[in-house]
């Protein structure tokens, strides 16, 4: 019997000759306390571990999705983009049939043609009624004068009573003809729309014509942002109804995880923490991710409908029971996928997500804001004209 | 047999190079507590077969809990080893 005992687990397995049993027990006692220590300490250090990097299984990849709907009915003439396509900002996805509405802008056209005859028409009237009210006033000056000449007269007999009543009459009938011809001059002049500097009838027609401009151009539907073209089942001769979604983009510029995380480990998380993503489409590929923040409120588990339309009223209706395990409530975590252009995502994939509760938050929070600052243009689709009807210019007001 | 583990072992090793928390087998999302689980049973059926060449079982005191804490250790040893976040 050989007596070198052996401390190595991996070498007693080359040993010919196994050692005394004190040695054994020697050996035993220490391998015994070894595993207890080990035992407390890996499983504090994993306890420890977990709670500094909260992790959940339980996570979705999510993007922003825009239902592309048009402003305008009609029925799809033409599509220009496929199924599961790429788009950028500005392109052309399908076309309206736009007869109706170039026939109304075309209207409008003409109803602004109109008005500007209408308002030279307008001018004209002003111009009689002002000539008109030049008469009136010459003629009452001369009933007025002649009146008084008559009056003087009376006393002497020179004229008739008769006479100078129908003179009276006739000063006073052609005061309030001068009166009665401002009012018509002032009505006409209200008839001309001029407020200020500016022609309201002018500006009504013209609004109407840029209505049915726009309306026309809503006729042709261009992509909102960048992104992909996703359920696309239609083809031209669909009615499109307005606001009604066609098809969806979804935004690239964006990726999210929404990660649930147990309550208990929502404590520890704050906006601007690194966060460690796994897709698991894409196993093994550790993806950098910011806590972007975490949510207020979901729909309680209990008595969901307090306050709804058709619920309980305003009293609480609480279940007289209570489960004897409870399970901890998860709440969706936002976590903003950095560079996500790198990777294939998809909305909806499952992931991961491992938060690093002692990451620099400063840095991430800057970060956040890198990532989520719009520095493109906004997009106007460009607005489309009635092509038939020469427009008369503006004459000024 | 014992060089068989050893080198089934090995593979896994070279296989795990990233910490994923989920395995994927077929479609199947495994934890990684749960493989963390399997490899600390691998490795102490391992021990146990060294244990029992060395005649060491009777020495351990007390014996259950001593396996009971060797198990901990081991799994507990994988997941830090593999799937822990640093």
């Amino acid at each position: 019997m050989s007596d070198s005992p052996e401390n190595s687990v991996s070498e007693t397995t080359e040993i010919t000759a196994p050692p005394s049993n004190r040695i054994r027990r020697t050996i035993g006692l220490l391998l015994s306390l070894v595993a207890y220590g080990a035992a407390i300490f890996l499983a504090l250090e994993v306890y420890r571990n977990i709670r500094v990097n909260p992790r959940t299984e339980d996570a979705q990849v999510r993007a922003n999705v825009i239902g592309v709907s048009p402003q305008v009915g009609g029925s799809i003439i033409a599509i220009h983009v496929k199924d599961n396509q790429q788009v950028h900002k500005g392109d052309l996805l399908f076309d309206l049939d736009s007869r109706p509405y170039e026939a109304q802008a075309e209207q409008a056209k003409a109803q602004l043609a109109l008005t500007e005859l209408e308002i030279q028409a307008y001018k004209d009237q002003i111009a009689a009624a002002e000539a008109e009210l030049k008469q009136s006033q010459a003629k009452a000056a001369y009933a007025v004068d002649y009146a008084k000449r008559i009056q003087a007269l009376v006393g002497n007999l020179y004229v008739t009573v008769d006479k100078n009543q129908l003179a009276q009459t006739e000063a006073v009938t052609a005061t309030d003809k001068v009166a009665q011809d401002q009012a018509a001059l002032e009505k006409s002049r209200n008839l001309l729309g001029n407020k200020g500097d500016i022609n309201v009838r002018r500006t009504a027609a013209e609004a109407t014509l840029r209505d049915a401009e726009l309306k026309l151009s809503y006729c042709k539907v261009y992509a909102p942002c960048d992104g992909y073209v996703v359920n696309l089942q239609i083809t031209p001769g669909a009615y499109a109804a307005v606001g009604e979604q066609v098809f969806s983009i979804v935004d690239q510029k964006i990726w999210y995880v929404l990660a649930n995380f147990r309550e208990t480990d929502l404590r520890n998380i704050r906006p601007g923490m690194e966060a460690e993503v796994y897709l698991l489409a894409e196993s093994n590929r550790k993806i950098k991710g910011i806590v972007q923040g975490l949510p207020k409120a979901i729909t309680p588990q209990f008595a969901p409908t307090q306050n709804a339309s058709g619920g309980q009223g305003i009293l609480q209706n609480v279940s007289p029971t209570l489960d004897f395990i409870l399970l901890a409530q998860r709440f969706p975590v936002r976590i903003v996928i950095d560079a996500p252009e790198e990777h294939s995502f998809r909305m909806g994939g499952t992931a991961a997500v491992i938060v690093r509760t002692t990451s620099d938050v400063e840095a991430g929070v800057k970060r956040l804001a890198e990532l989520q600052k719009s520095d493109a243009p906004d997009f106007r689709a460009p607005i489309g004209s009635a092509k038939n009807l020469p427009l008369p210019p503006a004459p000024a007001p | 047999m014992n060089l068989r583990i050893v080198f089934s072992l090995l593979i896994v090793l070279v296989t795990m190079t990233g910490c994923d928390p989920q395995i994927n087998v077929a479609g199947a999302y495994f934890p990684a507590w749960l493989l963390s689980a399997l490899l600390g049973l691998a490795a102490f059926w391992l021990l146990h077969l060294v244990f029992l060449r060395t005649k060491m079982i009777p020495f351990f005191v007390p014996i259950p809990l001593f396996y009971a804490a060797l198990y901990i250790a081991l799994t507990c040893g994988f997941w830090l080893l593999f799937f822990a976040s640093r």
